[in-house]
């Protein structure tokens, strides 16, 4: 479950690192290119990321324990959700969703950083993997003292 | 061996993330300000925020790095493996004096301090092209 308090910023467009374990013990990253919140009684993120971006796939040869960074590179705002997920193919539409969030975040990382739109519209994003993410803990990420503190969450 | 094209994404211009583990198997992933190049086979981690991290990597050695290349977002994906905390020397110094440019910059002095270099032998390095080759 989200706190209430983060679905305001997920409701924007961020930057999100999926973060993984395999099954020796490796730590390993991902690039996500976008998320939607979940159905309801269903998993709370569908997190859409590049296939080829996934060195190991939850719930397959990495473990189902996965957590998500999601920052706002603008006001140095940042969270991370840890929970469980599973991989499977994304659909059209989860991959047009997730298209049309890198498009808005191109334009305020232009406006805000100087870096070119067209760097994160012509990031390739298919073939595509949706992680079903179910969130147990949630956390401040962003620098400074609180950094770490938890959120809340079901676990 | 870190190749020459890696360079630009080991100056600590674009934020970089790293993913640690702990030994019951639960990811941590933080955003660092800077992977800094020290010699063909190490990088250097800025640690500012890192309770949870270094925890993890008392407990597990291993991490992924992902650094941005500035000119293109290509990502410089690379595994390590921690092999020592430096407060103190020509490196953690290179870096404290570029967080403090950092920190002018966005108007944030006092919220970057370096508090360590954080020294990485590479395992691997792997350059993921986020974009069509033109």
């Amino acid at each position: 479950m989200i706190p209430g308090a983060l679905r305001e910023f997920l409701s924007a467009p961020r930057w999100c690192a999926l973060g993984l374990v395999d099954q020796r013990g490796r730590p390993h990253l991902a690039r996500c290119g976008g998320w939607q919140l979940g159905p309801p009684g269903g998993p709370d993120l569908l997190v859409v990321t590049r296939t080829s971006f996934l060195s190991v796939l939850p719930g397959r040869d990495a473990s189902d324990r996965v957590t998500l960074l999601m920052n706002e590179s603008e006001r140095f705002v940042a969270y991370q959700l840890k929970g469980r997920g599973k991989a499977r193919e994304a659909t059209a539409a989860e991959i047009e969703a997730a298209r049309e969030m890198m498009g808005k975040l191109a334009v305020t990382s232009e406006q805000h950083w100087g870096l070119p739109a067209s760097l994160y519209t012509s990031i390739i994003l298919a073939p595509a993997t949706t992680i079903e993410v179910t969130v147990e803990e949630a956390f401040a990420q962003s620098p400074g003292p609180g950094a770490g503190e938890r959120l809340g969450g079901t676990a | 061996m870190i190749p020459d094209a890696a360079r630009p994404a080991l100056e600590g211009a674009i934020p970089a993330t790293i993913c640690t583990c702990s030994a019951d198997g639960v990811p941590n992933a933080s955003q660092v300000s800077q992977v800094w190049y020290v010699d063909p086979t190490h990088v250097a981690v800025s640690h500012q925020f890192f309770s949870k991290t270094m925890r993890n990597l008392r407990e597990v050695p291993y991490a992924t790095l992902h650094t941005n290349d500035p000119r293109t977002l290509d990502i410089w994906q690379i595994k390590v493996r921690h092999t020592e905390t430096q407060r103190e020397g020509p490196v953690f110094d290179q870096m404290a004096l570029q967080l403090e440019a950092i920190a002018s910059m966005t108007g944030t002095t006092g919220l970057w301090h370096l508090k360590a270099a954080e020294i990485f032998e590479v395992e691997s390095i792997e350059l993921i092209r986020v974009r069509e080759a033109t």
